[in-house]
């Protein structure tokens, strides 16, 4: 808010849960190197949905594996809250994923040995920790899934297992959720059930979520999207709808 | 083209090709190196024969008779007939040869020797050309109370030239040794130990009077052994033959070869093919694994137009080139292998020093076959099913595992194990010639089992499972789940270990089955309470005097002797038993009515040789040719004495002496503590032609605890052995039977690491299988020792269901082998399943799960997750 550059308008850099500074991530090294992150300065508020869009190569999973500690950074700082994931091992950083983080990724979300209800609870078994059984049953109410529990993912329907997916996330009360494209692999009307579960949880929990998408109409879900390209952040827009999202595209792409 | 995949294929999996070959070649190293061991101590005991005979030309020896406990037993040879070849033109030397037993006691006052290779005795013959050892210190022995013994005996029991020690031959002598003898360098020859004494001595101790071994003959110049031995022949004694040097050597080699190292070889062949069959079972699950996760390649193969020859010929050509790789690096495993066993050998003495590795292109060629054949077969089953899948429908399918037509399968198993159980259970109605049945119903068992596995896999991993995901939680779990989910490859992985632990356990359970009947047989009918018995059955026995000595004793109440030994009886070799007639009931409880000059058998062997009491029976220990066989030699005989002899002369030819007769004084009811036929001492060595002295091995006595001490007093001046009550003695027994068990372990180790490379390769490509969604488990928290413990519980789980067959398996299987065996020698006794010892089993598998696991799970550990998660 404080640059007058129409680009800065809506980039937050600092206040929210989640906030990577100056952030670089090259791949490989010497001739080869790859640079997908190029000096990204980011904050997402709390209790928002953000959506994260650009072109293939333009660095947004990157971003959002660097954000989630699921890789590291080459340098710049990334902070959850106040802890700063460079500074935690693997074994920290597996255990912040755990308690602290929620995943929804395209495909393969689920274990299939696992039934609807061990999958949820699955991040809270792994930490050992017994579910708030009135907040599990509010999830599961909340994605309709009561009826499919005892079933494995390879009897329920695309769009049940991503609502398996969906309430897994929420299930820990994560501080955040890093959405990876979570419509990809569904038909669109099942996919905007699936956002509209997203949006929900928003709303009603004030959960924040940081989604990676390229559809437009999935990104109109969110409160404001982040445009990335070439690995740094090139505009942002709040209060998105799939038109404006879509000309915003087109535009880049002159 | 093809080729070209083939090969691409294995090396684009290098670390797969590592377990594969692995797991190959150590069944191909265990055949190898088991042939080429055999061969080598073959050639070395060739050699040490050849070289015993170099300087023989012929040899007059008794003919071989029965089989008896120690072997081949050879008639005696008359010693006048020397005096008889000295007329025979063209014989150079006659050097008569009497060999027996003697066992040597060191200067701390123990028996050298006698726990396996025989305690040899025998005249010292100066000839270097006709022996073989040579005096290494010290001199020839002169009188008859001196004596050369081996260097390696001196060395045992710390004796030197010059000293006076005792020998039992059996009874207690003493000698001065004049001389150490050895064998070319080596001091002793194959754990044997040597005494040789005068001829003179030796005829006293060792013969009966008037007899020789052999008599060795070495012929003019000019003149052939052929010739001497044609010489020979006519003026033969009964029961004895004339052969040349070469003819003794080549008959030495089929003995010591049809005995001990047949069995020898046999028995590492046995545990070879066991090894070679659970190897197959390890590489038939990989391929099946690598197979499904290739159908998706295949069919895009098929797709652009190959056919599905040209598919299946890529896996067979890469399955060749697998099995070619893995069978060179087998076989030169296996030359190393017993390169290290004949060493081993060597320091044991049981090898010449001099030995080098033979190895015979068969030996190779064997394992080398064996080892592509496995291999192809193992591959080309999985691929067949592969390339029935059409390819469109391969490329649509994302799941690549296989579906099974379970209840087909449930069906068949369960039949074929029933079968082979009702055939095995048959041999209890009907016991004759239970063999073949026992190994037909095995192998339907075996086969049933292996058919049976997908279908008991999921609801098995699931029981064994939930302790687990009880203690474990969420990686428990999922373990669990995992070890669930395609049970037709948990089957298959765990069969592998199945088979090994089946063998295992089959051992173990005949093993403790025999102990338990030993005891039963000794502790429950025996009425005597002590028992001493030699540990030397190669030696000589005891010394009846001592037996005399033992009976007179005042506390003792009375005295058998149980010795088992084979005698001809109406034509037909049959087992018996020598006992002593008095005491014999109070010792043994047995109601035979045994008397002095008659045998005795039981109600069972009369019935089954249509037997009657009072009936007189052919008696003969020389296992003499049938009566034709004879007839024809006569024939032969006469017509070379009529050419040969001068005109005019008369041929006098000895009569064939009737076979003895005994009659049947008593029967009696069976027991297990005797054989079927019952010979008193008294009939077996005095009225029947025996070859040497039959030698008293087992002592019973019955009497109160005094009678212990005084016969253990007894028979420490005769150094011989310990007085045991039955219970020690059952012990001792079952102690023996242990060690052999020990040995097997040893041997099937090989199996069970086999399978354990088994476990870890279908963990390792399950992992690989598995890489998103092990990605996924540790993008939403799973620590990394989490996903170790996952990984290594669900090997535990499948270690286990393997193990649980295995153990199922072995019981039917050694149930199956007691069952014969027990009929088949008259044992008797139950089947004793060892419950301790299955727990011990079931831990150990356990525990190879766990090992198995190691490596799979500490790959799925370092897993990258981005690697794993990324969608494209």
């Amino acid at each position: 808010m404080t640059s007058t550059s129409p680009a800065d308008t809506a980039i937050q850099t600092e206040g929210g849960i989640v906030t990577a500074t100056d952030v670089t991530k090259v791949y490989g090294s010497g001739e080869t190197a790859v640079r997908a992150l190029d000096g990204v300065s980011v904050s997402f508020l709390q209790g928002r949905m953000t959506a994260i869009m650009g072109p293939s190569g333009s660095g947004k999973s990157t971003l959002m594996h660097c954000c989630a500690g699921l890789d590291t950074v080459t340098s710049g700082s990334i902070r959850l809250g106040d802890v700063e994931l460079a500074d935690l091992s693997d074994k920290q950083l597996t255990l912040l994923r755990r308690d602290r983080i929620g995943f929804i990724f395209q495909a393969f979300n689920l274990i299939p040995t696992l039934t609807a209800k061990e999958n949820i609870e699955l991040p809270l078994a792994l930490a050992g920790r017994s579910a708030d059984k009135e907040w599990l049953a509010q999830v599961v109410d909340t994605v309709g899934l009561a009826s499919r529990l005892t079933h494995r993912p390879s009897e329920l329907s695309g769009g049940q297992q991503q609502r398996v997916a969906v309430a897994r996330a929420l299930a820990s009360k994560p501080d955040v959720i890093f959405a990876d494209e979570p419509t990809g692999n569904l038909d669109s009307r099942t996919g905007a059930e699936i956002l509209q579960f997203i949006r929900g949880a928003v709303k009603d929990f004030g959960q924040t979520v940081i989604m990676v998408t390229h559809d437009p109409v999935a990104a109109s879900y969110a409160d404001s999207v982040m445009f990335l390209a070439d690995g740094r952040i090139v505009d942002a827009m709040p209060d998105p709808t799939p038109a404006s999202v879509l000309d915003r595209i087109k535009a880049f792409e002159k | 083209m093809i080729l070209t995949l083939a090969r691409r294929g294995m090396l684009a999996h290098k670390r797969r090709l590592v377990g594969l070959t692995a797991a190959i070649a150590l069944g191909v190293a265990f055949l190898t190196g088991t042939l080429v061991l055999g061969d080598t101590m073959r050639a070395s005991f060739n050699e040490v024969f050849a070289t015993a005979n170099a300087g023989v030309d012929a040899v007059v020896q008794g003919k071989t008779v029965t089989d008896g406990p120690r072997g081949n037993e050879k008639a005696a040879v008359p010693a006048d007939f020397a005096d008889e070849l000295e007329d025979v033109p063209g014989v150079r030397t006659i050097q008569p040869t009497i060999d027996g037993l003697g066992q040597i006691v060191g200067t701390d006052d123990e028996p050298i020797g006698g726990n396996g290779p025989p305690t040899l005795a025998g005249n010292w013959i100066a000839d270097p050309e006709l022996n073989p050892q040579r005096i290494a210190e010290g001199r020839a022995p002169r009188t008859r109370d001196e004596i050369v013994i081996d260097a390696g005996s001196a060395e045992t029991g710390k004796i030197s030239v010059g000293d006076r020690v005792e020998v039992l031959l059996p009874e207690p002598e003493k000698f001065t040794v004049t001389g150490l003898t050895k064998y070319g360098e080596q001091n002793s020859l194959g754990g044997t130990t040597y005494v040789g004494m005068t001829y003179a001595a030796a005829e006293k101790y060792l013969a009966e009077k008037g007899e020789v071994s052999s008599i060795i003959l070495q012929a003019e110049e000019g003149v052939t052994p052929e010739d001497l031995v044609a010489r020979v022949d006519p003026l033969l004694p009964r029961k004895t033959e004339v052969i040349t040097g070469e003819q003794l050597t080549e008959q030495q080699n089929q003995e010591i070869q049809g005995g001990f190292l047949n069995f020898f070889t046999l028995f590492l062949v046995i545990f070879a093919v066991i090894a070679v069959i659970v190897s197959g079972f390890t590489i038939y699950n990989t391929f099946s694994v690598i197979t499904a996760q290739k159908t998706r390649e295949s069919a895009l193969l098929r797709a652009v137009g190959a056919s599905r020859g040209q598919v299946l010929g890529a896996v067979a050509g890469e399955s060749l080139l697998i099995g070619i790789l893995a069978s060179v690096v087998g076989c030169a495993l296996g030359i190393g292998v017993a390169a290290l066993l004949v060493s081993l050998f060597k320091s044991l003495g049981a090898v010449l020093d001099s030995a080098r590795l033979v190895i015979e292109p068969y030996a190779l060629a064997t394992g080398f076959g064996v080892g592509i054949l496995v291999t192809l077969v193992a591959a080309i089953f999985p691929a067949l099913r592969a390339s029935r899948v059409p390819p469109l429908a391969a490329l649509r399918d994302v799941a690549s595992e296989g579906r099974t037509r379970m209840p087909v399968r449930a069906v068949v198993g369960a039949l074929l194990i029933i079968v082979g159980v009702v055939t095995v259970s048959s041999i209890a109605w009907r016991p004759d010639d239970p063999l073949p049945r026992a190994a037909l119903g095995s192998v339907a068992v075996f086969v049933g089992f292996v058919v049976f596995g997908p279908v008991a896999a999921r609801p098995t991993a699931g029981v064994v499972g939930l302790p687990i995901a009880a203690l474990r939680g969420v990686s428990g779990r999922m373990a669990r789940g995992n070890a669930m989910r395609n049970p037709r490859r948990t089957a298959a992985t765990a069969t592998a270990l199945m088979v090994g632990v089946a063998v295992v356990t089959m051992f173990t359970i005949f093993a403790s089955s025999v102990k338990a009947a030993i005891s039963d047989n000794f502790v429950g009918e025996l009425r005597a309470e002590y028992v001493l018995s030699t540990t030397n059955f190669s030696g000589a026995g005891f010394d009846t005097a001592m037996v005399r000595k033992i009976r007179s004793l005042p506390p003792v109440a009375a005295v058998s002797t149980l010795d088992p030994a084979s005698a001809i009886i109406d034509g037909e070799a049959q087992d018996i038993t020598v006992v002593t007639v008095p005491g014999l009931e109070a010792v043994t409880g047995l109601d035979a009515d045994l008397t002095r000059d008659g045998i005795a058998v039981d109600t069972e062997k009369a019935a089954e040789l249509d037997l009657r009491l009072g009936e007189r029976v052919t008696f003969e220990q020389a296992g003499d040719p049938a009566t034709v066989a004879k007839e024809k030699r006569q024939a032969k005989r006469k017509a070379r004495l009529t050419a040969t002899a001068p005109p005019g002369a008369v041929p006098v030819e000895p009569p064939e002496p009737e076979p003895v007769k005994v009659e049947i004084t008593a029967l009696f009811p069976k027991s297990n503590l005797v054989n079927g036929i019952l010979v008193p001492r008294s009939l077996y060595e005095g009225k029947l032609d025996a070859a040497d002295k039959p030698g008293i091995y087992t002592l019973l006595i019955k009497g109160p605890p005094e009678a212990q001490v005084a016969a253990q007093r007894i028979a420490d001046r005769y150094k011989a052995g310990d007085v045991l009550t039955r219970e020690e003695y059952a012990d001792e027994q079952a102690g023996q039977i242990d060690q052999l068990l020990g040995i097997i372990y040893a041997l099937l180790v090989l199996a069970i690491i086999i399978a354990l490379i088994g476990i870890a390769n279908t963990l390792s490509l399950s992992v690989f299988e598995r890489t998103r969604e092990l990605g996924l488990l540790r993008a939403v928290g799973q620590t990394r020792p989490q996903m170790r413990s996952m990984v290594r519980w669900e090997s535990v789980i499948i270690a286990v269901f393997g193990t649980i067959g295995g153990i199922g398996l072995g019981v039917l299987l050694g149930w199956a082998l007691f069952s014969a065996v027990a009929e088949t020698s008259g044992l008797g006794g139950t089947l004793s399943v060892p419950v301790g010892n299955l727990v011990v089993i079931a831990v150990v598998g356990a525990l190879v799960g766990v090992l198995a696991g190691w490596r799979p799970a500490a790959r799925a550990a370092r897993l990258d997750i981005l690697d794993a998660i990324a969608n494209e």
